[in-house]
C-alpha cells in the first residue's frame, strides 16, 4: 500500500471526517510533506469503500452542495494496525542496519 | 463581495465538472458531488484547477477505470470457474443419482432399504430433475438450473432421506444416506454461488442456518428413529429445510463479491 493511502486510512481513524477535512489531516500527519489532491484522495477512497476498508458516515448539505464524511470500518482498521506494524518492522530493521553501518 | 465569492465559486465549479467528464459516469455520480465540495473548499472562493490539479484529476482518473476493469476481470473470472464447478459437482451428482436410481428399479433398495414402485419412481424422477439441471447449466440457464437443483434436492433429501432412514435408521443406510444428502448440497451450492439471484443475508440468514445446522443435528440424529417422531409426518419438512438451509449458507458464503487484495496505486 503506497504511503498516500496509509496516511488517509490513518487521517480516518481517529473520527469520521469529510474530503477536506481528510486532505488537512493528511498534511498535519506527514508534517506538510504530502500534500493531498482531492483527485487522488478520492480515487482512493473509492477503492477503500469498495475493499470494504472506509464507508460514508453521513452527508450533509453545505452552501448548497454536497458534503460526505467517510469513517473506517473495522476491516479497514484491521489493516490499518497491520500496515502500521509492517512499516514498523520494516523501520526497526532499516535503523538495525544503520547501527551496524555506524551511521547512527 | 459575498456576491463576488459566490460568482468565482460557481465558475470554479463548473471548471471542476468539465474536469470531472474524464471519470468513469458511475464514479462521477457517486463521488461527483464530494469531490467538487472538496475542490471547492480547498480553495479561497476564488480557486481555479490549476496546472497539477488538472494532471492530479487525469491521473486518478485513469486509476479509478484500472481498478474498476481489474475488479471486473476478478469477478468474471470468479464466475467463470462457478460455473465450470457447477458443471462438474452436477455432472458428479447426476452419476450418483443414476447409480441410486438403477439400484431403486432393478435391485428395489434405496442404499439397503426396500423400496416401493411408488417410491421407485420418486428415485427415478428425482434423478431426471438433477440431469435436467445439468443440462439447464450447461446451456447457460443458472437460474432455471437453481430452481430445479435446489427443489430436487429439497425433495430428494426430506422425502428420499426420510424414506430410507424410516426403514432402517441405523448406519450403514443412515451413513450412505446422509453421505448422498450432502453430496447433493453441492451442487446446489455452487449453482447458487455462480448466479446472480439476491440471497439472504445478514442476522436472517444466520438464523435460518442456526435453526437448519440444529434441525439437522437433532433430525438426524434421534428424529428418524421409529419411537421418537418429532414432528410426526412433518419431520419430511423439517429435513428438507435443514438440508436446504446448508446448501444456501454454503452458497451464500461463496457468493461474496471478489475484491482485489493487492492495491495497484
Amino acid at each position: 500500500m503506497r504511503r498516500e493511502s496509509l496516511l488517509i486510512l490513518s487521517a480516518l481513524a481517529s473520527e469520521p471526517r469529510h474530503g477536506y477535512a481528510i486532505i488537512k489531516k493528511v498534511a498535519e500527519l506527514s508534517a506538510d510533506q504530502k500534500q493531498l489532491r482531492p483527485g487522488t484522495l478520492y480515487a482512493a477512497l473509492g477503492r477503500f469503500e469498495a475493499d470494504g476498508l472506509v464507508e460514508i458516515d453521513r452527508e450533509e448539505v453545505v452552501d448548497g452542495r454536497n458534503r460526505r464524511y467517510y469513517r473506517i470500518t473495522s476491516s479497514g482498521r484491521r489493516r490499518l494496525v497491520d500496515l502500521v506494524g509492517q512499516r514498523s518492522r520494516e523501520l526497526e530493521a532499516i535503523r538495525g542496519q544503520l547501527t551496524v553501518g555506524g551511521l547512527s | 463581495m459575498r456576491e463576488r465569492q459566490t460568482l468565482a465559486d460557481a465558475r470554479a465549479e463548473k471548471q471542476v465538472r468539465r474536469w470531472l467528464r474524464v471519470y468513469p459516469s458511475s464514479w462521477r455520480e457517486h463521488h461527483g458531488d464530494a469531490l467538487v465540495d472538496t475542490f471547492l473548499a480547498s480553495g479561497t472562493g476564488e480557486r481555479r484547477l490549476d496546472r497539477r490539479d488538472k494532471i492530479d484529476i487525469l491521473r486518478s482518473s485513469i486509476r479509478v477505470r484500472t481498478h474498476a476493469m481489474a475488479t471486473k476481470v476478478a469477478r468474471a473470472r470468479s464466475h467463470d470457474l462457478l460455473r465450470h464447478l457447477a458443471l462438474y459437482f452436477l455432472t458428479v451428482q447426476c452419476a450418483v443419482a443414476t447409480v441410486v436410481a438403477w439400484r431403486a428399479v432393478h435391485i428395489g433398495k434405496l442404499f439397503t432399504a426396500d423400496l416401493t414402485p411408488l417410491w421407485q419412481s420418486v428415485v427415478v424422477a428425482s434423478m431426471a430433475s438433477w440431469l435436467a439441471a445439468l443440462l439447464a447449466v450447461a446451456s447457460g440457464r443458472p437460474r432455471t438450473a437453481r430452481a430445479i437443483a435446489t427443489t430436487t434436492l429439497l425433495l430428494s433429501a426430506g422425502v428420499g432421506l426420510l424414506r430410507a432412514l424410516e426403514a432402517d435408521p441405523l448406519p450403514p443406510n443412515a451413513t450412505a444416506s446422509v453421505f448422498v444428502g450432502a453430496l447433493a448440497v453441492i451442487p446446489v451450492a455452487t449453482i447458487w454461488c455462480s448466479s446472480s439471484w439476491p440471497t439472504l443475508t445478514g442476522s436472517s440468514m444466520g438464523w435460518l442456518v442456526f435453526g437448519g445446522l440444529l434441525a439437522a443435528t437433532g433430525v438426524w440424529t434421534f428424529g428418524f428413529r421409529p419411537h421418537i417422531r418429532i414432528g410426526g409426518e412433518l419431520d419430511i419438512l423439517v429435513n428438507a429445510w435443514s438440508v436446504g438451509t446448508i446448501g444456501v449458507a454454503v452458497g451464500s458464503l461463496l457468493r461474496r463479491p471478489v475484491a482485489l487484495r493487492s492495491e495497484t496505486t
